[in-house]
């Protein structure tokens, strides 16, 4: 059951994002075409529904959000110009700053990770980036079999490879906080 | 230097008198209706297509919703009445290059391209077709077959002559080839034909050039154009049709093997801001619903699946179709847009991926996948040339009342040009831009309309029957299958026959010198024509018995083509005797036949228009300013009926300034007789000659009148006590009080915050199963209106399907761009209002969120009620004998291309009370029905057709049987002498009287019972003779 | 040839997991006179997880690098899918508000508003130097290769920054490889997306997505699939039955890099040694199309 509806959701995302979601009128296009819904909570079309209706709470606490895959199909083919996927990021990024516990822990914990490692070198390097992760989600015993192989194929350089001028990039990190 | 005019002198020109024709650009349904009406009216017509044929989309269409009737059956009777009407002109193959001039004298330059093929001299029969060497892709049958160069468009054709398509035709560019005029036995083709520019001076302009469809490649996820299996709904069409591409089989594209599975994907191309194509166009979910009920009918395997955002099955018989597609005949609706079509190999099925209504992805492969395009304007090029303004989407500017006027004075405009249409609407602005077209030239009427010449008509009763039969080859259709002359040689012999002989083609212009010739010649007093249909050629042939000086029911037709040649191709001998015995038949039939009169019925020319609303007005309006004295009757004490409740339209326009106009020329108009506080009590009478009782304060009024108007109207929905808690809590109020308060009384809505609004209350349901059309359109416009007032309320709509179609989709944009919320619930769980501590509650069960519940706390629950019929139409109905729908509304002649007619002529019905349409709508057909009106009125008398039924009063039982069967309500009772009596004015020739009639008193004139036996008996005995 | 002259943006993966793109990429590029001038000290372009999660990230990342390409005066050439997205997006939004311009100017101490062009590699090969230039240059011809050409997502989404000649049905690199003498299958599933970055994290998904797409390739009758970004190909060639201490490979079909293809044709030194650096190795493909060079191999 939905209630409290209000606007405020929707004007924030619209303020984060630029993007109308009530221009929607629901044809489903967006969830019809997108390659990871089976796997979510909530489905595109439902999370347009919900922005409108202000549930903040269910939105920020889905699965969906962090699940979307940033491919585009939906914006790209949305009759109303909505960038479903920009809402996507939107919904998200105002997840994190709000420090929303989420559902996804295991892809949180992915892009940590990933931007950890960039902090640190300012280029990715997939020793540091698969030790982050593992650490963090716990998964120490997937995937050993192909880190083996990839090793022996050479594919994973274990000399890191870095930006020289890792300040800078320290700098962006530091100035960005905060910014959804 | 400024030359000086003297002073105080003004030269006085004299007012040239209109020019009494009008130019109708465009070809299709709209003009083809135009046209005739225009020369109903006494209008000279110059119908301009830039193709080669008459027809437009309609004749590509295979069935037309909601009746399924063939779509060509039901236009060819049209076309072959614009062919054969002297007073059209028919340019075909002519652009329109610039218009110069004012209303009543313009000027237009046309270029008429070359068809390179001889109107006069070409019969049609197709010779030149089989030797063309060079072919290209056929747009009649939507590019999916290829045609060759030179050829008929398509075989119901008006003009029926060739055309050669120049673009590739090696003779004309390269001087190569000439097979088909060396091929062809007319001599009708002409290489040295050229392009002719001429001046047409015209009174009023009329552009009809209808739509082209969406280009479904900029639409790439469906990928058109990429697989063979994806198909436009226009090609799909023609698949469907029997004669088309595919000879009416339902394959796949890419093998040719049968359908199983189809899908459709609606709004491609329509309701797409990123297409910038944002508005509706209006007929696709009707058609997909057609075209999936037709492919069942062709092949019971067949799985239909439509994948759409909303179902607008909004107009009349809509609703009932698509539900009856849905529940009886297993049409398959799935409530998403499919995300794409892909190609799965090797087999080329489509793989469609949608969501089903319980949130799970499904990837369904089908075998065809048939892409609803929409509507496009063509109209760019036409607008410049004719200096008329486009809106916004590039279609032909109207008026928001009028939607048949343009940006020019004298130049109207009617279809799918002024906007995404169906065939109905397109016939209602075609009838009314005919009228309003001939306003400003009603001084010329008749003036440039020729009507032909006969020489006397030779009585000749008392001589024996001295039959001419003529056989007729018809190039090699006819003659390349039945033995032409061995059947002339036979019909030498046969009793009766005074003169026997073949022609290559009986119909040309020579074979008619021909014919009366040797009418003259041999005394012929009848004549058998053995040859094609008599429904395409029977009107030319009577024209020649009476350029012959004979009665043009002395004419006897056997179809030997239709009926023999064409369907016994493969077995010549049986087809000749087949041919021979049917002549044998048309002799027989010939020499009984009797010469038949024309009744000509005098015509008052005075109108009776019932219902003072907007449409009543609008037609009594129409007629006046044409001349012709017309009697309103209105039952309450003031003119307006339901326009007076409504403030503004959708688009914004002020109704009531309006409606105050409209009353002001009413009630000032010398030629309207304004009865208030009236109604009709008897309508006796037929077409020219009604004459009615009318009750008025002052006691019984007696008018005479040659034309009525039902323009009675409708009422608003009153929901029942209760409903929604309707009548029991003040915050329950219906659209038109809230747009009531918007516009007059804004303070009293000031405290509110919440706004919810209900849709299809009184509609779509048991008791009332029809949409009323016009309520999603309401509430958006209420909604926008609430959201200017106070930007802050929140404002959510419930609805099943938002049915804002054609322009109005805009509005549903706007919206949501404003604010306004949409919460889509299912007919089975609508919404619930409770009482909870004194506050509105509205729970209702979102289907677009798996049917949560959504609980709303409103201060304003707005009931979008539907339109019911006036319950006054329940006894209008026997008075005036035309008849109503289960609903309670009036039932038109036909759907499709009669909507303002009854089968009752001379009777005709506008506005709410045939249906529930916008205050647009009434106006046109207000207008279309006072120009079908106005037809009558402008002449003196009607002429009633020969072949009617008539009774034999000596013989007559009065057993009344064929009164009730009568459809057209010709048949009435005559009390003194206790027998039937039919009105040959509005006989229509049926004969379903006559079959019925058991005592054989009753008999249709030239279809009598000896006539009929003596064709039976030569059918079955043996062609001895 | 010096009209064919770049900034070049590597990316992170070009020199890692996906060495044998960056590394024929450079070869190809050298081959056909295309000069690259590797952006001195770039950083990484912040891929998905930036965008992500950090907006302002998102385009103060590439910031960086854009202004480092704006001292070099010349287009910006990029190879990797993501990246190239990444950057274009970032300088959309960049040039197009003026208030995070400055933002971003603040954070990396330069002016990242590059106003040139950011190019791939894919729209330089088809559109400036041509298929007539490619062939004149080639040694040998892809005879036998039944390629389906997957772009993924990035290279034609979102439309705004799509060089190809469709979003949905794009044929550049189909043409591309045609030129160079493949056989192009027929296949609708160029531009599904291959799970992206939850290759690590939602492992199903990407297993469930890629082995989609490997039996659609097999049913287009295909035996190689060719790619444009090292995510797509990681995922197609780790992920179609992850696991523990094993990980199956259940379609043999290799992924190989439109560069590595056109090293073939073009017989460019080094690019067949590195071919066994695939997971899903393409050699007994090559060596059954006689595709590869006695001498090379």
């Amino acid at each position: 059951m939905i209630t409290g509806l209000n606007a405020e959701l929707e004007k924030r995302v619209e303020d984060e994002t630029g993007q109308k979601v009530r221009t929607c009128y629901q044809c489903k296009k967006c969830s019809a075409g997108c390659p990871v819904a089976f796997a979510m909570d909530l489905l595109p079309h439902e999370v347009m529904r919900l922005v409108i209706y202000g549930q903040e709470g269910r939105l920020m606490g889905s699965s969906t959000i962090w699940l979307c895959a940033s491919c585009e199909t939906c914006t790209t083919r949305c009759p109303n110009e909505i960038d479903i996927a920009g809402v996507m990021d939107g919904l998200r990024r105002m997840a994190v700053s709000e420090g929303v516990i989420p559902a996804e822990p295991e892809i949180a914990a992915f892009h940590t990770s990933f931007l950890a490692g960039i902090k640190l070198a300012g280029k990715t390097n997939e020793p540091v980036l698969i030790g982050a992760y593992k650490a963090l989600s716990h998964r120490f015993f997937d995937d050993l079999g192909l880190g083996a192989v990839m090793l022996a194929k050479r594919k994973i350089k274990l000399l890191p490879r870095t930006t020289r001028d890792r300040q800078a990039v320290r700098r962006i990190f530091r100035e960005s906080k905060g910014g959804t | 230097m400024a030359e000086r005019k003297p002073a105080g002198k003004r030269t006085a020109r004299p007012r040239r008198k209109p020019s009494g024709a009008v130019m109708v650009i465009g070809g299709g349904i709209g003009g083809i209706q135009a046209s005739l009406d225009l020369v109903d009216m006494g209008y000279r017509v110059y119908l301009v297509d830039s193709g080669p044929s008459i027809g437009g989309v309609m004749g590509q269409l295979d069935k037309t919703f909601p009746t399924n009737d063939c779509s060509m059956c039901i236009l060819s009777p049209k076309l072959v009445e614009v062919g054969s009407n002297e007073n059209i002109d028919l340019l075909m193959l002519t652009d329109v290059l610039s218009v110069a001039g004012k209303p009543g004298h313009f000027k237009v330059d046309v270029r008429m391209r070359p068809r390179f093929v001889d109107i006069e001299k070409c019969t049609g029969c197709g010779i030149c077709t089989e030797h063309c060497r060079v072919k290209v892709k056929d747009p009649y049958n939507a590019g999916l077959a290829r045609a060759p160069l030179i050829r008929v468009p398509f075989p119901q054709a008006v003009p029926g002559a060739a055309f050669i398509d120049p673009t590739r035709c090696l003779y004309l560019l390269k001087g190569k080839c000439g097979d088909c005029k060396e091929a062809c036995p007319a001599d009708a083709v002409d290489y040295d034909q050229q392009e002719r520019v001429e001046t047409l001076e015209v009174g009023s302009i009329i552009i009809a050039s209808g739509y082209k469809p969406f280009d479904a490649r900029a639409r790439a996820e469906y990928g058109y154009g990429v697989y063979d299996n994806v198909v436009t709904s226009l090609e799909f069409e023609r698949i469907l049709v029997a004669n088309g591409p595919t000879g009416g089989h339902v394959v796949r594209r890419s093998d040719g093997r049968p359908v199983k599975k189809l899908a459709f994907i609606q709004c491609v191309g329509s309701r797409d801001s990123s297409l910038g194509n944002t508005y509706c166009s209006s007929v696709c979910c009707m058609y997909a619903t057609k075209q999936s009920i037709i492919a069942k009918e062709h092949s019971a395997q067949i799985e239909p699946t439509i994948f759409f955002v909303d179902m607008r099955s909004y107009g009349k018989g809509f609703e009932e179709y698509y539900q009856r597609a849905k529940d009886k005949i297993g049409v398959r609706y799935v409530r998403c847009l499919a995300s794409y079509a892909k190609e799965l190999q090797p087999s080329k099925n489509m793989l469609v991926g949608y969501t089903d209504g319980d949130g799970k992805m499904v990837e369904e492969e089908f075998d065809l996948v048939v892409l609803s395009v929409g509507l496009e304007s063509d109209a760019a090029r036409l607008s410049d040339t004719l200096g008329v303004e486009l809106n916004e989407h590039g279609f032909i500017g109207s008026d928001s009342f009028l939607p048949v006027a343009t940006s020019r004075p004298g130049v109207y405009v009617c279809g799918a040009v002024e906007g995404p249409k169906d065939i109905p609407d397109s016939v209602v602005q075609a009838s009314a831009s005919a009228g309003i077209a001939s306003k400003g030239i009603r001084s010329a009427r008749g003036e440039l309309i020729v009507h032909k010449e006969h020489p006397p008509e030779r009585d000749v009763a008392g001589e024996e029957p001295r039959v001419g039969a003529i056989i007729c080859r018809c190039g090699t259709n006819i003659g390349g299958v039945v033995d032409v002359p061995a059947v002339v040689e036979y019909a030498r012999g046969l009793p009766g026959v005074a003169f026997a002989d073949e022609r290559l083609y009986a119909c040309s212009q020579d074979a008619q010198e021909w014919t009366r010739e040797i009418v003259k010649e041999h005394r012929l007093n009848r004549l058998m024509v053995a040859s094609c249909t008599p429904r395409t050629h029977q009107p030319l042939f009577r024209e020649t018995m009476r350029s012959a000086g004979l009665n043009q029911y002395l004419f006897e037709m056997a179809n030997i083509r239709e009926h023999c040649s064409w369907v016994h191709m493969d077995r010549p001998g049986e087809a000749t005797e087949k041919a021979k015995f049917l002549v044998k038949m048309g002799v027989e039939k010939a020499a009984l036949l009797e010469p038949l009169v024309e009744g000509v019925s005098p015509v008052t020319p005075d109108a009776l228009v019932i219902g003072g609303g907007a449409a009543g007005m609008m037609a009594a309006l129409q007629l006046a300013d044409s001349g012709f004295k017309t009697y309103l009757v209105e039952k309450e004490s003031e003119l307006g009926g339901n326009m007076r409740h409504i403030k503004r339209t959708i688009e914004g326009a002020d109704v009531q300034d309006y409606l105050k106009d409209m009353v002001i020329r009413v009630t000032g108009h010398k030629k309207i007789k304004l009865f208030l506080d009236s109604k009709v009590t008897a309508v006796d009478g037929y077409i020219g000659k009604f004459h009615s009782t009318v009750q008025t304060p002052d006691g019984p009024a007696e008018i005479d009148h040659g034309v009525v108007i039902v323009a009675s109207g409708g009422e608003e929905y009153r929901p029942k006590e209760g409903e929604y808690f309707f009548g029991r809590d003040p915050r329950v109020i219906t659209q038109r009080e809230l747009e009531r308060r918007i516009h007059e009384d804004p303070g009293s809505l000031s405290d509110v915050r919440s706004v919810a609004m209900i849709q299809c209350v009184g509609s779509r349901d048991d008791e009332h199963p029809y949409c009323s059309k016009i309520c999603c359109g309401v509430a958006v416009k209420n909604a926008i209106a609430l959201k200017g007032l106070s930007p802050d309320t929140s404002v959510h709509v419930c609805y099943r399907d938002m049915r804002t179609y054609g322009f109005a989709e805009d509005y549903f944009l706007e919206a949501r761009e404003s604010g306004v919320d949409f919460i889509r619930f299912d007919g089975d769980t609508p919404p619930a209002v409770e009482h909870s501590f004194g506050n509105l509650l509205l729970r209702v069960a979102d289907r677009n969120m798996r049917g949560e519940d959504i609980v709303i706390t409103p201060d304003l629950v707005v009931l979008s009620a539907g339109i019911v019929a006036n319950p006054d139409a329940r006894s209008l109905s026997p008075m005036i004998k035309v008849p109503l729908t289960s609903d309670g509304f009036f039932l038109e002649a036909h759907v499709k291309l009669r909507p303002v007619d009854f089968a009752t002529d001379g009777v005709f019905v506008a506005g709410l009370a045939h249906y529930p349409k916008t205050i647009s709508e009434s106006l046109a057909s207000a207008c279309a029905a006072a120009a079908r009106a106005e037809s009558i009125l402008s002449k003196d008398s009607v002429v009633t057709e020969g072949v009617v039924a008539w009774v034999d009063e000596e013989i007559c039982s009065g057993c009344r049987m064929c009164i009730e069967l009568c459809s057209y309500v010709a048949i009435d009772f005559d009390e003194t002498k206790g027998t039937a009596r039919v009105n040959p004015s509005l006989c229509k020739g049926c004969g379903a009287c006559a079959a019925a009639c058991t005592s054989g008193a009753n008999r249709l004139l030239g279809f009598k019972p000896e006539q009929i036996f003596a064709q039976i008996e030569a059918a079955c005995g043996s062609l001895e003779r | 040839m010096s009209a064919h002259s770049y900034s070049y943006f590597p990316g992170c993966s070009q020199s890692g997991s996906a060495e044998e793109f960056g590394l024929s990429t450079e070869a190809v590029c050298k081959a056909l006179g295309i000069e690259l001038a590797e952006l001195p000290d770039w950083n990484c372009c912040g891929a998905s997880s930036a965008h992500m999660t950090n907006g302002l990230l998102s385009v103060a990342l590439p910031g960086r690098d854009l202004s480092m390409a704006n001292l070099l005066s010349k287009d910006l050439l990029v190879v990797c899918a993501a990246c190239y997205s990444r950057f274009r997006m970032a300088q959309a939004r960049i040039n197009g508000d003026e208030a995070l311009a400055g933002r971003v100017e603040d954070m990396v101490r330069a002016d990242p508003r590059f106003n040139r062009e950011i190019r791939h590699l894919l729209d330089v090969l088809v559109n400036d130097i041509g298929f007539a230039c490619i062939k004149k240059w080639m040694k040998a011809e892809l005879t036998g290769l039944k390629a389906v050409p997957y772009y993924g997502c990035l290279l034609v989404r979102p439309p705004e920054f799509c060089f190809c000649d469709s979003v949905e049905n794009p044929t550049d690199l189909d043409r591309l490889l045609e030129a160079m003498g493949a056989e192009v299958r027929p296949w609708s599933f160029k531009t599904d997306c291959c799970g992206g970055s939850l290759s690590l994290s939602r492992t199903d998904i990407v297993e469930r997505l890629v082995n989609r797409l490997f039996i659609r390739a097999e049913e287009a009758g295909a035996n190689c699939i060719v790619t444009a970004c090292p995510m797509c190909a990681a995922n197609l060639e780790m992920r179609q039955k992850p696991g523990r201490f094993s990980f199956k490979i259940e379609h043999r079909m290799p992924v190989l890099y439109f560069t590595e293809l056109l090293g073939l044709a073009l017989g460019v030194a080094g690019v067949e040694k590195r071919l066994a650096r695939h997971i899903i190795s393409p050699v007994p493909l090559m060596k059954e199309l006689e595709l590869l060079t006695p001498e090379r191999g």
